[in-house]
């Protein structure tokens, strides 16, 4: 097998552990108290930790480009109570705005 | 079980994603045809492994003649915050263990996100349409970028790769209402860029998942 298919394959054999590791060890049983205390909490903690690196970032710097600038639009357009859609329209068409006026890609 | 998010408006949901779920299919299979792997391995790396980041960390490391190693470090990395999500969201999948394991492929962060439930639950069924749908475009846009190559332009050009953070800010700002979450979220912020320059990608998010110890439900 050519190291193009071993990458495939165990790229892939990795994700599907990790992906299932809680819903197969975990399954169908309810988390003990004080573990739902802590789980109720991660989807808050994801969607902000998503929002920063997805923003900031740009491989291991912290950075500030356009991508910031469309996501504060968004915020803008959600605080005036405009509807998601709206809101990320807004995002994408202040990034590829501020981009352009930056002249890069 | 109840739901907030009605049988019809999944697709509400999510047909903003469906440019985005395209053009990021696209641009990995460019990049993994640049670095050298084929029409059949890009295509089929996205149809079973179905993980962007890690998927395009993997391909980059191996273009770069980084060795396998190294490639599928960087891809664990980027990963491993799905051991705390699954664990999170485990309740909701039942049945025998191989069909659990299949489901959990179906785990991704949008459609992780957009299943979870106002007061707490999860809905599977929302997670497997939104996922099917993105892993659909997904494949077919790699397959296309692929075949192709680099004569495709760049999803920064168009702004898209500010959408999904777009999205998710839509989807937190609801949560913040209530102080426990508004806690967790900026210090899950604040620990997610603090640590971004000194660890490798992918940690920093696990780490700023700590953050949920700060909150309790009111």
């Amino acid at each position: 097998m050519s190291p193009e298919w071993w990458l495939v394959l165990l790229v892939g054999a990795t994700t599907a552990s990790m992906k299932s590791f809680g819903p197969v060890v975990f399954g169908g049983r309810e988390l003990p108290a004080w573990l739902r205390r802590f789980t109720d909490m991660v989807p808050a903690a994801v969607l902000a930790a998503l929002i920063a690196v997805q923003t900031a970032t740009s491989g291991q710097a912290v950075t500030l480009d356009a991508r910031v600038a469309g996501v504060l639009a968004a915020a803008g357009l959600l605080a005036w109570r405009r509807p998601l859609w709206m809101a990320m329209a807004g995002a994408v068409l202040v990034t590829a705005g501020v981009r352009w006026a930056l002249g890069g890609v | 079980m109840t739901t907030s998010v009605g049988r019809d408006s999944w697709l509400r949901l999510f047909a903003p994603l469906a440019v985005p779920a395209f053009a990021l299919g696209l641009s990995f299979g460019v990049v993994a045809s640049q670095a050298g792997l084929g029409v059949l391995a890009a295509t089929l790396m996205s149809a079973t492994t179905y993980a962007g980041s890690a998927q395009f960390a993997a391909v980059t490391l191996f273009g770069a003649g980084a060795g396998i190693p190294v490639a599928l470090t960087a891809a664990s990395l980027l990963n491993v915050r799905y051991l705390p999500m699954g664990i999170a969201v485990a309740p909701w999948f039942v049945g025998p263990w191989w069909r659990r394991f299949g489901e959990a492929q179906m785990i991704v962060d949008e459609s992780w996100i957009l299943a979870q439930q106002p007061g707490g639950g999860f809905d599977k069924g929302v997670m497997h349409r939104i996922a099917l749908s993105f892993l659909a475009l997904w494949v077919t846009g790699t397959a296309l970028g692929a075949h192709f190559g680099s004569g495709i332009g760049s999803l920064e050009r168009f702004g898209l790769d500010a959408i999904v953070p777009a999205m998710f800010l839509g989807l937190l700002v609801p949560r913040l209402r209530e102080p426990g979450e508004r806690r967790v979220s900026l210090a899950a912020a604040l620990i997610a860029l603090a640590t971004t320059p000194v660890a490798p990608p992918g940690v920093p998010v696990l780490l700023a998942l700590g953050a949920s110890l700060l909150g309790r439900r009111s």
